[in-house]
């Protein structure tokens, strides 16, 4: 019985009642969000790198190019890699997808139980227009040029290059294409 | 009733976290993730997420990106606030509400302004929600709070790697190594990370291993359900696990260091329940 009182939950709700209400909310959405399969902060599940991954025959990854050369994005810290290689990413997605935003069909599918204004307000705040997508690549310019490269750009390559993969060895494929190209 | 008192005070054990925490917002610093490097940045990016939704639905990141001077004032605000959760220690949950404000707004915007929603995160804001409280008690109950939110993410996460299948696939591990470095085997074949990858690789059963003993790792965090009395030990393997997953897999995982000291305080008690 000692043992069920010294529980962190009774204890919990014995010292702070408003406490006890909060972290059993906490408790709750966690599971919510759980359950619905959505990463929501600051609830969250990690599950990354548990599903089964296999082999590759071959491997296509976006490559970033400055003044005609590769550059080498695993010299700069991770976080500042990942600012550039995912605004890039959800950049050409938008731009192959002909500047409608992917989320478009996400925020349809969430809010269309309600009215017409609020779907117009929901949609304008968190889809991408394309006014504002079109001011990528200059800002990605000045980016590289103040904080990655920190001297004069010329140019900028953004390209999909695929390789081939066997005995250890990734050997560059003959398609490689251009997504994006920036001369300053 | 036991009462679970630490031998460590609530303002050192305070002051060890938020010091921590400095540390940590200057590699921040470092890595340039702040607002003022991304200071107008075109693109936002909520992805599904409900708390970035409502913050893009009240419109205070779109605001902050476009405006210069309030993302310097917000960089800087943090430190400040930081500096002062170190420094005062009667005022202490004035400075860390403001500070949980501030840093709640600052990471939502840069966030979803660098497309990058590191989940990890979530561990600052539980360390730093005891010290939002006045009473001593009240802040202990929060840290046991948070120490167990830990215990929680590590076993869910050993938990899914046997439900999605990753621990019962034998060379599951070489595979993932393979897929995650692909830029450093065409680029960089120097880099330690890829230096200890390619040779995980090319063992796979060493991989295997090391897959396993990670997974041991989380799953001995169930200890932490019974007793404290091995969190020092558990402290050890999160610190371990961290910089194996920074060294091995080029992922950063101190974040949830920051919650890990939530271990460190109740090692301390007198009455290890």
């Amino acid at each position: 019985m000692d043992k069920l009182k010294n529980l962190y939950l009774i204890r919990l709700f014995k010292e702070n009642k408003i406490v006890f209400c909060f972290v059993l909310l906490f408790i709750f959405f966690q599971q919510y969000f759980y359950l619905k399969d959505n990463s929501t902060f600051p609830w969250f599940v990690w599950s990354m790198y548990s599903h089964e991954e296999y082999y590759p025959e071959m491997a296509k990854q976006t490559e970033l190019f400055i003044n005609g050369k590769r550059f080498d994005i695993s010299s700069i810290p991770i976080w500042q890699e990942a600012t550039v290689m995912h605004t890039f990413e959800k950049y050409i997605q938008i731009k192959k997808n002909n500047y409608i935003d992917p989320m478009k069909s996400i925020v349809i599918k969430r809010i269309s139980n309600l009215s017409s204004f609020s779907q117009n307000y929901i949609s304008s705040q968190i889809e991408n227009k394309k006014t504002a997508v079109i001011r990528y690549p200059v800002w990605i310019l000045s980016y590289l040029e103040k904080y990655v490269y920190k001297d004069k750009i010329k140019t900028i390559e953004f390209k999909e290059v695929k390789y081939n993969y066997r005995d250890n060895i990734f050997t560059k494929s003959d398609s490689s294409q251009t997504l994006l190209k920036i001369i300053a | 009733m036991i009462k679970i008192a630490s031998t460590i005070s609530i303002n050192k054990y305070a002051k060890i976290l938020f010091l921590y925490f400095l540390i940590l917002y200057v590699y921040r610093i470092n890595s340039h993730t702040l607002l003022i490097s991304t200071f107008n940045q075109p693109i936002k990016c909520p992805d599904t997420d409900y708390t970035f939704w409502l913050s893009h639905l009240l419109q205070f990141p779109d605001y902050i990106i476009t405006h210069y001077w309030l993302c310097w004032t917000i960089d800087i605000g943090v430190v400040l606030l930081i500096i002062g959760c170190i420094l005062f220690n009667k005022s202490r949950y004035i400075f860390s509400i403001l500070l949980f404000i501030i840093f709640f707004i600052q990471r939502i915007t840069i966030e979803s302004y660098s497309c990058s929603h590191t989940k990890s995160i979530s561990c600052l804001f539980i360390a730093l929600l005891p010290f939002c409280f006045k009473k001593e008690k009240n802040i202990e109950l929060m840290i046991e709070f948070g120490r167990y939110f830990l215990i929680y993410i590590l076993l869910i996460s050993a938990y899914h790697k046997y439900h999605y299948g990753a621990l019962l696939n034998f060379n599951n591990f070489s595979n993932v190594l393979i897929h995650q470095h692909v830029d450093l085997a065409t680029l960089n074949l120097t880099h330690i990370s890829y230096r200890i990858a390619s040779y995980l690789i090319k063992n796979p059963c060493i991989a295997t291993f090391s897959f396993y003993t990670l997974f041991i790792t989380q799953v001995s965090f169930i200890v932490g359900i019974l007793t404290k009395r091995f969190d020092r030990i558990l402290f050890i393997l999160l610190i371990g696990f961290a910089i194996a997953t920074y060294l091995i897999m080029r992922i950063y995982n101190f974040d949830i260091t920051v919650l890990g000291l939530t271990l460190l305080y109740f090692s301390n008690s007198k009455n290890k329940v």
